[in-house]
């Protein structure tokens, strides 16, 4: 193998130039510069998502996504950034241009992560339209004493800190629900972190914790069977999987509290492409797929425009600063 | 029987039998690159799969997670590359094998005990489903604790003889796993500013790094003539004889027990499954002292392990709607979407769809059985490649491969140290398994501890009989085999050990 | 590579039926020494590092510092005990020696594959990807176009295949 000797550096030189030439026609990574006139999009549009593939943000991202494929008839690709509670993909999003191209699906982490000391600011990023909630609850083991949501605050009160009620990790809306439900009431719970939704539910199904602070869609099967007693929902009126159970405001303590999604782009686009995105997403979201696909999930298709959404988040994310720094 | 044959009849349909040829060939392929993982790609298949009917879908997601079972052990056995982080514990004597010149025989082995693995993982899920799920509902934090401190008793076992750094590779495989946000009060630890790190250092990354990059690297840092040594010359022959067949049959046993067990275990799968199941194995031979250098027991005993925590993870998943292990988080999101939420209900509602995956997993482990079988033969081709050639292509697949895994540029970065760290840690005596061991549970050891301590402070252990069980079988795996030999000590084992003594 | 690949299955069947060596050689007591220490410092370094992690949410005794507290001072005890062994009775050595040439030649990969790294940012993945591949089998020791061209485009054609259009990959 050694007979020929050509210089390979040589080789590769020309091989790069070669290849390049041969790809010049390929598009650029960053995808194209949109034209100034070209009426928008010009191209793929590129949708993130903060958390791994397979995920419920990542599957709402892929309803939309084939959604607003037709209805802005250009492709759009789902892309997964996920890493540091969602903040490496919050950051890649915000980094990139504002040319209505790179658009995101972002959970109401995008709201609470800056007080958990990530360098995330929604101030980074132009609301497009909210897309679903997901609203809290808090449920008791079925073997559990508790009746009411008044008895597990009468308990908690009793001995404070006796009462566990696990979330799903340290920094999730979860966990900042059952503060947000001790600070109200005045108590204090013992909350135990574990990693994600359904191990904390779990844990309270299987009794190892007192109550779970979790989503409507987690508990609602297991209080339909009987393995879980749902206490309390924190929204405003009462849940539509879950209709006999009564909201904590029903029940004297003013808690609405849940998680939710909206889709966001790097801040500084421009009107039109603004306007078109806002109208592609509110069509999208009354899509037949998409109410279907929220609604098995156990969540609520509630939408809220571009304005109504870009209030709503500086919203939470002032709340969510005076709840964390406790 | 109706729920059997309905479950069954569902599937006599084309389309599904093509969804399943689909998976079964896609798993087996990213089974086989290493870095992306059977979780990675049933998640991706997961966005296409939704507007599929829910057979359909299933039957193409449940044949990606078996077929993946079977091409990883490829790249374990022939470059020391884990395809996916399940046949971690296959490097250990399948590699050794391969250098030995019996890559053959390990590749067929382990293809056949692997099928044998998840028949019997299927099993479970057709007849013990029920029960089990009360069993799992009762792993709280302070059982998975004790499980995890069991797992680590292994570290002794996987050090091959090198006990103490060992155990010192052990311990910082659990350093590194305490780096990321604390996971219960959140706080930074370790992470340097760097927002990847939060979520913990990528242990995929790391495996990748540590056993296929410095495996390539060491080879050219000891190349001869300006080239790399060539890991692998001849194959061998293809079929195990016939006293290599009857050695595979304990390590099976053993294999099939512990996947089991492990499988129906919430969040612990095939990874954790096969190092456990080597090192009873191990324990149980007739040679303990060939595991680790080219045991065909020692290749047995995980694969099989492996690929029987899949029926267990399943069953888990649908019982209790908890995740068995990664794949079934992954898989569980587009059930719901179906509207099969996984729960007991299902039993009662759907009790045909029980069967129905247990087919689908049945034809999956035949298919790609089958596949591995006639597959090896292209194999061959790729070890005829020139030193150099196979080398670019394993750092190449490995780099591409990590990036895949989160779109992370990091992570590659993070491989590539590892690979760095890998090379040392070899050339200074230092075994890889405990490190991966330590990462993989260190984690899971810290969380769960502190959460029992949340829950029921210092004396959680006393107030649980399944974690006390596994702490003392933890103690006993760790002073058994001296008690063993101080009681053998005036027969035999003494003769021995003075012979083995220089 | 006859010759090389003679010796490689020549090893390998020593391997294989666990051919007695003659004398392992052993590592050198200076060189344990210094591993060892080496792991000493790390656990120590884990200690100390652990011990500056803000604690604010304290859990009690049992916060976020007394996990990698007690990891670093098995590291560090552990790596005591392989100073002793080591002191004792250097191991044997399982590897082959370094060789100078493969020294520098994985070094000039590492390069390479940062140098990639860096231009990957601002070229198409493929015209890198083909550059670096024809680069690292040129440092390898590959010559001839079957090895500079014909390797390389395999390579990376498949990569791009599999990774970015099969899986969708954002390469």
């Amino acid at each position: 193998m050694s007979r020929t000797r050509t210089r390979p550096v040589l080789a590769v030189a020309a091989l790069g130039a070669a290849a390049a030439l041969v790809l010049s026609g390929c598009v650029s990574r960053d995808g194209g510069g949109a034209d100034a006139d070209a009426a928008f999009p010009t191209g793929t549009i590129t949708m993130f998502t903060p958390t791994q593939a397979g995920g419920a943000t990542d599957l709402t991202a892929r309803t939309l996504a084939s959604e607003m494929e037709s209805i802005l008839d250009t492709s759009i690709v789902v892309e997964n950034r996920p890493g540091g509670a969602g903040s490496v993909g919050m950051q890649h999003l915000a980094g990139l241009s504002a040319d209505g191209h790179a658009i995101a699906v972002l959970p109401v982490e995008v709201s609470m992560l800056g007080h958990l000391d990530y360098e995330i600011d929604p101030a980074d990023y132009d609301f497009l339209g909210q897309v679903n909630a997901q609203p809290g609850t808090i449920a008791v083991p079925a073997s559990s004493p508790y009746e009411t949501l008044d008895d597990l605050l009468a308990a908690a009160e009793e001995a404070p800190g006796s009462i566990t009620v696990s979330n799903a990790g340290a920094g999730s809306i979860w966990e900042t629900g059952a503060k947000a439900l001790g600070a109200e009431a005045g108590v204090e719970f013992q909350g135990v972190p574990f990693d994600g939704g359904a191990p904390a539910v779990t844990a309270a199904i299987g009794g190892q914790v007192d109550a779970v602070v979790a989503s409507v869609a987690e508990v609602a099967p297991a209080h339909d069977d009987g393995r879980l007693r749902v206490l309390a929902v924190f929204m405003e009126e009462r849940a539509p999987v879950l209709p006999d159970v009564p909201t904590a405001t029903e029940q004297g303590q003013d808690v609405v509290i849940g998680s939710w999604a909206a889709i966001a782009a790097p801040t500084g686009l421009a009107d039109d492409v603004k306007a078109t995105l806002e109208a592609a997403i509110s069509e999208a979201v009354e899509s037949e797929a998409y109410v279907s696909f929220v609604e098995d999930a156990g969540n609520i298709p509630q939408y809220r425009d571009a304005a109504e959404a870009t209030e709503f988040v500086l919203a939470e994310h002032e709340r969510f600063g005076a709840l964390l720094a406790g | 029987m109706t729920p059997v044959l309905e479950g069954i009849g569902a599937l006599l349909d084309p389309t599904i039998l093509l969804c399943l040829v689909i998976g079964t060939l896609l798993g087996t392929l990213v089974g086989a690159v290493p870095g992306i993982t059977a979780t990675m790609a049933v998640a991706l298949a997961a966005g296409f799969t939704l507007t599929l009917e829910p057979l359909q879908g299933l039957a193409v997601l449940l044949s990606i997670y078996v077929a993946a079972q079977f091409g990883d052990r490829v790249p374990a056995i022939l470059i020391n590359t884990p395809g996916t982080p399940a046949s971690i514990a296959t490097t250990f004597d399948g590699y050794p094998m391969a250098k030995a010149g019996r890559a053959g025989v390990a590749l067929t082995s382990s293809a056949l005990v692997s099928a044998v693995g998840s028949l019997a993982g299927i099993l479970i899920l057709i007849f013990l489903a029920q029960p089990i799920a009360g069993i799992a509902l009762r792993f709280g934090p302070i059982e998975m604790f004790a499980l995890v401190a069991f797992g680590m008793t292994m570290m002794v076992g996987v050090s091959g003889g090198r006990i103490v750094k060992g155990l010192a590779a052990g311990a910082l495989g659990l350093l590194l796993g305490a780096v990321g946000r604390d996971p219960i009060s959140g706080e930074q630890r370790f992470t340097l500013g760097i927002p990847e790190l939060s979520s913990g250092v990528p242990f995929i990354a790391v495996i990748v790094g540590v056993f296929g990059l410095a495996e390539v690297f060491n080879q050219i840092v000891e190349a001869r003539s300006g080239r790399a040594a060539k890991p692998i010359e001849q194959l061998g022959r293809w079929w195990p004889d016939r006293a290599e067949r009857r050695s595979l049959v304990k390590p099976a046993g053993i294999g099939a027990g512990v996947g089991a067990v492990v499988g129906v275990v919430p969040a612990a799968g095939g990874d954790i499954a096969g190092i456990i199941a080597w090192d009873q194995a191990r324990r149980a031979s007739k040679h303990p002292e060939r595991f680790g250098k080219g045991s065909l027991e020692g290749v047995a005993a995980p694969d099989t392990a492996s690929t029987a925590t899949m029926g267990g993870s399943v069953t888990t998943t649908l019982a209790i709607g908890v995740p068995g292990d990664s794949v079934m988080a992954a898989m569980l999101g587009s059930m719901i979407v179906w509207g099969l939420t996984p729960g007991p209900a299902l039993f009662v509602q759907n009790p045909d769809l029980v069967f129905s995956i247990a087919t689908i997993m049945v034809v999956a482990t035949v298919a790609a059985l089958g596949l591995s079988l006639v597959r090896m033969q292209g194999v061959v081709n790729l070890l005829k490649l020139p030193l150099n050639t196979l080398a670019v292509v394993i750092i190449t697949f490995c780099m591409v491969g990590t990036f895949a895994v989160q779109n992370s540029v990091f992570d590659v970065i993070v491989m590539l140290v590892m690979g760095v760290v890998g090379l040392g840690m070899r050339r200074w005596g230092f075994p890889a398994g405990p490190l991966v061991l330590g990462l993989i549970l260190g984690p899971l050891a810290e969380s769960n501890l502190r959460r029992a301590l949340l829950i029921d402070g210092p004396f959680a252990v006393l107030g649980s009989p399944i974690a006390s069980v596994l702490i003392a079988l933890s103690v006993l795996a760790l002073v058994a085999p001296h008690l063993l030999r101080i009681l053998k000590g005036r027969s035999a084992a003494r003769a021995r050990s003075t012979a083995d003594a220089p | 590579m006859s010759a090389v690949a003679e010796q490689t299955v020549r090893e390998a069947a020593e391997e294989a039926v666990g051919h007695p060596e003659a004398e392992p050689r052993r590592a050198t007591r200076a060189a344990e020494t210094a591993i060892g220490l080496g792991v000493v410092a790390l656990g120590v370094g884990a200690i100390v590092a652990a011990q500056q992690l803000a604690d604010l949410h304290a859990g009690g005794d049992f916060g976020g510092r007394w996990w990698p507290t007690v990891v670093g001072g098995c590291l560090a005890v552990l790596g005591a005990a392989s100073v002793v062994s080591g002191l004792l009775r250097p191991p044997a050595v399982d590897v082959e020696p370094l060789r100078r040439t493969g020294v520098l030649q994985l070094a000039a990969i590492l390069g390479l594959v940062v140098a990639y790294g860096i231009a990957w940012q601002y070229v198409h993945f493929a015209v890198v990807t083909l550059a670096l591949v024809a680069a690292i089998m040129a440092v390898l020791g590959g010559r001839g176009w079957r090895q500079l061209v014909l390797v390389p485009a395999i390579v990376t054609a498949v990569l791009y295949g599999v990774f970015g259009l099969l899986l969708r990959v954002p390469l």
